[in-house]
Parts: structure tokens; sequence; C-alpha cells
């Protein structure tokens, strides 16, 4: 844990809204080093949603540069910074965002029909990613007849699929229950332990805060500490 | 990849998928149906001459003209022969023959498409009172040769009855089938015998050396009788027909503008669909670009989940007339051969449709997916 992975330089974030300028994130910067387990931290509208979604490449910043890896996704265009989310970053929400009609498994499965991979190497690699997060029993079971964690898994497995670097979770366990969401934690703390996973969690819960390496706090689009 | 995307799409509401495609389907059928019965009402037939010159009264379809004008056409150069007849219409229920009997003078194997065996024409040569019965007309009326037959007609007969009897002399056949529903009988005899009308023909069919003279043909008849009080109207047999149903008012027309409402309201129902369909998966597909797909490729996803459907929709409808259409023809006994038929081109037209509506539907939601914003669909304030 040594060498920085994602560096965030001097970044602006404004909104226009009704002639009014709207600056979310104003002037920040942050180093995060390679296999860091990072949780921001801050009052509601204070932007770490926005900065997580800079730092995952969905969106770009208004002023000031984001490197990951010596790429810049500040010069990325909207079709670059959508192949280099395909195979870089992994995202996981609060409301899990699977698809509701298709299986576990093929959930799991979509990042990798963008890739060149064979059927069978698919299969392979779907099932790793499902074990990984325990919920294999689970491939032919549609979200609807899962429980929120066991959901939550299949999303985690998804986001593993394509074997990012780094995963991006925005408030992973604000809809779960105390007990599955230390299992989440639990889970997220091995995959950045055991399997090199740099990951940036935003949460407001200061328990979930507890499991990270590190916890930053957010307030008016700047970080306090 | 776009396969897996379109299932979870369609699936997503079955219940509306099928009802679209259902719709489209059922808007397929009426398209099959319409276009297949449409020879009946354009007189695009198959088999028609070009060949033939007809010759009819100008201003009306039953109108008459003189005998005179049959020797005035027997003289034109290019003509090579000619056959002429007269209708003897049934008005009773005491007639036998229902329907139209042909009084028929002249070269009565004008047209090829009337098979008659030799003996047959022989035989009603040679009897005054001879016909010939349509082998169709014959197994549904049971006759056979040798019987006779009673037409009630209008034309009094010299006898001073309205009483019409023939001898069976023959059998023809022909296609379409539904020319053997009728019986033909001697002009000459006919001519002789009835009261009124007498001299007259109600159409002149003559045969020309190439059909490249047809229309000069037809003009230079037209023109002869033009200023005498039998105006006449000719053309090519191939031409006639259409230009005749044309005047009924154009019946093409009307389907066309019948096929171009269903067509228009299955645009605003498979439009109305997509576009509900992409609304509501605003999440998934911002989803699908978190994941690293890219606009473009969300973009054709939604153009290819309509056409999908609105294909399917096609081939169901299409498939319901294709199969369909045996069946109404087996039903009307074969009187419908001929008339009753799907081309390929006209199914080819109704890919096309479907794709071009498919198409139009889809543009607009393709368009909004293309151009969704993941962090604005993604945010729950
Ligand atoms: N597309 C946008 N247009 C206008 N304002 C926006 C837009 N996106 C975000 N904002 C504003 O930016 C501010 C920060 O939003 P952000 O979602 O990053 O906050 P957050 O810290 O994640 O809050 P929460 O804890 O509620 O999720 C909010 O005031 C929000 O209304
Ligand atoms: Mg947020």
């Amino acid at each position: 844990m040594s060498e920085t992975l994602i560096k965030v330089e001097n970044v602006n974030k404004t909104y226009q809204r009704g002639g009014e300028t709207l600056t979310v994130l104003d002037g920040l910067n942050l180093d995060v080093p390679n296999q860091d387990f990072l949780a921001l931290m801050g009052p509601s509208g204070s932007g770490k949603s926005t900065l997580l979604n800079l730092m995952g490449g969905l969106d770009t910043p208004t002023s000031g540069g984001i490197g990951i890896n010596g790429v810049q996704l500040d010069q990325m265009n909207a079709k670059q910074l959508s192949s280099w989310r395909s195979s870089n970053v992994g995202f996981i929400f609060q409301f899990y965002n699977l698809l509701p009609v298709l299986t576990a498994d093929k959930n799991v499965e979509l990042p990798l029909l963008l890739t060149n991979l064979s059927k069978s190497q698919r299969k392979d690699h779907v099932l790793t990613a499902m074990k990984a997060v325990g919920i294999d029993d689970r491939s032919d079971h549609k979200p609807n007849e899962l429980s929120g964690g066991q959901q939550q898994r299949v999303a985690i497995a998804r986001a593993l699929v394509s074997d990012p670097d780094i995963l991006v979770c925005d408030e992973p366990t604000g809809d779960l229950d105390r007990n599955t969401a230390t299992e989440i934690l639990e889970l997220l703390k091995i995959l950045n332990e055991d399997h090199g996973k740099t990951i940036i969690m935003v949460t407001h819960d200061p328990v979930a805060a507890e499991s990270a390496k590190r916890v930053l706090h957010l307030d008016k689009g700047k970080l306090t500490n | 990849m776009y396969w897996t995307l379109i299932k979870a799409g369609v699936l997503r509401k079955k219940v509306r998928s099928v009802l679209t495609v259902l719709s489209v389907s059922i808007a397929f059928l009426l398209f099959g149906l319409l276009q297949a019965a449409s020879p009946i009402f354009t007189g695009q037939m198959d088999g028609l001459r070009a060949d033939l010159v007809m010759t009819m009264s100008r201003y009306s379809m039953v109108g008459k003209i003189p005998y005179s004008h049959v020797e005035f056409i027997k003289e034109i150069e290019e003509v090579e022969s000619v056959l002429y007849m007269d209708y003897i219409t049934s008005v009773s229920q005491d007639s036998m023959l229902d329907g139209i009997t042909v009084a028929m003078g002249g070269d009565i194997q004008i047209y090829e498409r009337f098979k008659i065996s030799n003996e047959d024409l022989k035989a009603f040569k040679n009897l005054k009172i001879g016909a010939l019965v349509g082998e169709a007309f014959a197994i549904e009326k049971d006759i056979s040769i040798g019987d006779r037959v009673f037409v009630k007609s209008l034309s009094m007969n010299a006898d001073g009855t309205y009483d019409w009897e023939f001898e069976v002399v023959g059998l023809y056949n022909s296609s379409p089938k539904a020319d053997e529903m009728g019986i033909v009988v001697n002009y000459d005899y006919f001519e002789d015998s009835r009261i009124s009308d007498k001299g007259t023909v109600a159409v002149i069919v003559s045969k020309v050396s190439n059909p490249e003279f047809a229309d000069v043909i037809s003009q230079k008849i037209d023109d002869e009788f033009t200023n005498s009080s039998w105006a006449t109207r000719s053309g090519p047999e191939s031409q006639l027909a259409a230009s005749m149903m044309a005047e009924f008012g154009d019946i093409e027309l009307i389907i066309n503008a019948i096929l171009s409402a269903v067509f228009f309201t299955i645009l605003l129902v498979t439009g109305n669909t997509i576009s509900q369909s992409v609304r509501e998966r605003t999440t998934d597909l911002a989803v699908l670009k978190t994941l690293g797909y890219q606009d473009n490729q969300i973009f054709i996803m939604v153009l290819l989940e309509a056409l999908f459907l609105i294909l399917l929709g096609v081939f169901t409808g299409l498939g319901m007339s294709l199969l369909s259409i045996p069946a109404i023809n087996a039903a009307s006994g074969g009187l419908m051969e001929g008339l009753f038929f799907l081309t390929t081109e006209k199914l080819l037209l109704a890919c096309f449709i479907g794709v071009l509506v498919s198409f139009v539907s889809s543009i607009m939601p393709a368009y909004k997916a293309l151009n969704l914003k993941v962090v604005d669909a993604l945010r729950s304030d």
C-alpha cells in the first residue's frame, strides 16, 4: 500500500441551476493509494456521490484532473470512459440495480458480454465471481426471489466479474439490516485484503466506516480531515 | 449480446409485449387478406392478354353495339380473328341457369384459357340449340351431356315466350376456375330467335397479330365510331378490366387508405409501447451504461427490440393470412382460384412496412436512451 492509484487534483464540479452556479466540489485534492479501503462520509448533499462518480469515470470534472493508473479520466470522451469503466472499475449501489428479468448469473454475466470471451469462458468467470461472494447456489434465481443481502452479493459479483482494480460503492449497506450489512462489509474487507481490490465506499454509517482502512469527511465540497 | 438484452427488454412486461405483437399481427393479417383480394377489385388478374382487343359500348357496361361493328373490325389488317358475344341474363327462379349464359359467335377458341375438345366444338357448331357448359357449373348443377337446360330471360323468343331451351353437347374447362361457372350457346341461334335487340352484340374480342398493335387498333376502332350513336370503348384485355374497375371508384385507393390508417395506428401503438418501455427501464439502461455499454449500443438495442417485436407480429400476421388463403379458396369451391393470392412482392412489401414502422416508432425512444446521462438517471433525489 504505497504507490498512488488514484490522483484527484484540484477538482471543481459545478452545476448551473436557474442562472445560479452551484459548486458541489471545490478545488478538491485526494490521493488514493493502491489497495486502499477508503470510506467517504459527510452530510447529505456534500458531494460524496459526485466525487465517487468522478473517480469511477461516470462523470467528468468541470475543471481539475483525475488520474488513475497513469491515465487521465478528465481528458477522455464518453466513449473512451465507457470502455475504461468496463475493465477498470466495478460499481456497487445502495439499491443493487440488478436487471429484474435476468437470473443472478445472467446479471453477473452482463459486463462480460462486452468482451471477446467465449461462452464457456464467461461461464467460468461468472462462477468464480459468484463463488467469491458466496452466492453461487442462487445462480438461477431472479432478483425478486433473493433477499437484499443476496441481491447485494450478486451485484458485487457483477462488479468483480471483469476483475477490475477498483470497486466503487455508494452506500452499499444503506438498505440492509445490521447483520446483513456486517456480512457485506466483511466481504468487502476480504476483497480488499485478499484480492487486492482498491475500494472507495460512501457511507452514512459510522459502524460501516470502521471496516475501512481510512475515513475521510466531505463537507460543502471540501475534504475536512 | 444484443439478444440477451432484447430478451430482457421484451420479457420485462410480457403482457404488453404480447399485446403489441398481437395488434401488429392483426394489422398484417388484414394487410395480407386485403392484398390477396385486391385482384378481385382491381381486375389485375393473371393470364389476361395483351393481344386480345375488347370492344364494347362506350357508355354502359351492359350497353349493346351493332353487329356491323364486327364486320368493320374483321376487315382491319392486323386482326386475325374475331369473337362476338351477347349475354342471356336469367331473370327468374324458374331458370335452371342462374347467372349469365353467353351466346358466342365467330372464333370461339380465341381465349386460349378456355379448353374445349374438338369433338365438343364440332357438336356445338352442328347443333343450333347446342350448349357448352363449364365443368364446375356442370358439377354444381348436376348437368351432363345430352341434358336439356332452360333459361328464363329478358329476351323474348320467337314463339312469344321468354323461355329458352338448349341441349348440352359438351363441357369446357378454364383457368381461373371462376370462368367455368357459365354456359355458352350459339349466337346465330340466339340472334335468329330473339325478337328484341336484333343485330346487336355486347362484346367483340379481336385477336391482333402482335400485342404491340393492340393500342393502335383499339384507337382505330373507337375513332371510327366516335360520332355514331354506337360509340365504343376498346382496349387490350389486360388493361380494360383494370380501367373498367377503376371507373367504379378506385378500390385500390380505398384499400390503401384503410391499410394506411391501420399502419398509422400500429405506429402509435408500438411507438407508445417502446417509449414507455424505455422510460420504465431508465435505471436498467443507466446500469448498463455504468457497466461499460456504449451509448450507441444502447441505441441499437432499443431499435432492435422494436424490430423484434414488430417482425414477430408481421410474421405471425402474414403466417395467418397465408394459412387462411387456401382455406378461403377451398371454402369458395375453387371459384376464387387465381383471384385470391399473395405474391412474394406483397410479402416483401409487408416486411418492408414492418421495418419502417419499427424504425419510425423506436427512433425517438432510442435517441432518448442514447442521450441518457448515467449520473442523472441513477440519482435518487
Ligand atoms: N445533475 C445535477 N444537477 C444539479 N445539481 C446536482 C446534480 N447532481 C448533483 N447535484 C447537486 O450536487 C450536490 C451534491 O450531490 P451528491 O449526490 O454528490 O451528494 P451526496 O453527498 O451524495 O448526498 P447523499 O448523501 O444525499 O447521497 C447536491 O446538492 C445535489 O443536489
Ligand atoms: Mg449520494
